[in-house]
């Protein structure tokens, strides 16, 4: 009985010993890895040994075509980059915000971007509804 | 007595000699390779980093793709071109996570855990890693989970970020690491991401690594013109 107790008091220490975190967690596919960057690692060599802008890059011969749609700037636009400040600012009041909006250089880009699509989606609707108004 | 005298003389100028020497600036040229892991979504940065741990304020230099810099202080990102402040962002590095101040700092071992409010947990060896584990403070731990860091030959080998529910977000590697001065640093870090439905693999290079360049101390101190409150990007 003694020797039972025993074992299993073992037992349970060597579970508890077993790190919740192991070596195994700590690893990745450095192959896959690696074949993943091979575009990037040649351009950038080739960045770094011709000194290339990226317009130069986007309009090569080279890598225009291997490059097209890699979105190496940015990603793409979507909906969650709106800024819906913004987007009212030209939606409600296109004027006023031109001037705090559109003309600022502190905006970034989305938040622009967001104002002539405010702007945009403003003037649509009102040429639909004058229309709708006329015909009326 | 005047033995004594000497002898003071001698620690004061020796003490101001390993002071003198002390490293608090570092530079290097970096690359940045982000890549969707099985899309065609990719990037490339590459510039120049400066960093001083006397001023606190990281200046990316960036020549691709676009020539501009990017300043990292605290929580904000100043992006600047041609001088002028064009974009205010939320921080995509916090200065003193940062592979150099924790380098200068020779808190890279532990990724600054050691003097954060998270706590270790555990401490396991396992196929030579020292895998410490560390619990966030118990007001973060609804938000955050458990981090955990691993070594090999005393340096930082891996991080490891946990959600809450105890699954794997993120993992770092630091990998060839270069001495300087006595100082460890790493030259290539992976870092992989992983979200619901798709993971984002970057690698970041360092070359040409300089500790205490004397030079360029406008570039080290750089601050971009004021910027009125409220001209913050709403961009996360």
């Amino acid at each position: 009985m003694k020797n039972l107790l025993t074992l299993a008091f073992v037992c349970c220490l060597g579970l508890n010993a077993v790190a919740s975190v192991s070596a195994d967690d700590f690893s990745y596919d450095a192959v896959a890895f690696g074949t993943e960057m091979t575009t990037l690692s040649q351009l950038e060599q080739e960045v770094s040994m011709n000194g290339f802008s990226l317009e130069e890059v986007e309009t090569s011969a080279k890598w225009g075509t291997q490059l097209a749609g890699l979105g190496l700037n940015q990603a793409s636009w979507s909906v969650d980059d709106m800024d819906w400040n913004s987007f009212a600012w030209g939606f409600c009041c296109w004027p006023v915000g031109f001037f705090v909006v559109a003309i600022d250089s502190y905006k970034s880009k989305d938040e622009k971007l967001s104002f002539w699509i405010g702007t945009g989606v403003s003037v649509v609707l009102s040429a639909i509804s004058a229309g709708v108004y006329r015909t009326l | 007595m005047q033995k004594y005298i000497l002898i003071v003389l001698l620690f004061i100028v020796t003490n101001e000699l390993a002071s003198g020497q002390q490293i608090s600036r570092v530079s290097c040229d970096f690359s940045v390779k982000t890549k969707v892991k099985g899309k065609a979504a990719s990037k490339l940065v590459l510039g120049t980093c400066y960093y001083d741990i006397h001023v606190g304020r990281l200046i990316y230099d960036i020549r691709f793709p676009e020539k501009e810099r990017w300043i990292f202080m605290d929580s904000i990102q100043w992006v600047v071109r041609n001088d002028s402040v064009v974009e205010v962002l939320p921080a995509s590095i916090r200065p003193e996570l940062s592979v150099m101040h924790l380098s200068l700092k020779q808190e890279l071992s532990h990724y600054g855990l050691k003097n954060s409010s998270f706590k270790i947990t555990e401490v396991a060896q396992d196929k030579g890693l020292v895998i410490t584990t560390w619990a966030p403070p118990a007001v973060a731990s609804k938000k955050i989970g458990k981090v955990a860091t691993s070594t090999k030959n005393k340096q930082l080998y891996g991080v490891l970020f946990y959600n809450p529910a105890g699954e794997i977000i993120r993992k770092q590697f630091y990998q060839n690491y270069l001495t300087m001065q006595g100082l460890p640093f790493p030259t290539e870090v992976v870092d992989i991401v992983i979200e619901e439905k798709e993971e984002i693999w970057q690698q970041t290079t360092y070359v040409n690594v300089k500790l205490n360049d004397l030079k360029n101390s406008n570039i080290y101190t750089y601050m971009p013109r004021y910027v009125p409150a409220g001209k913050k990007s709403a961009k996360k």
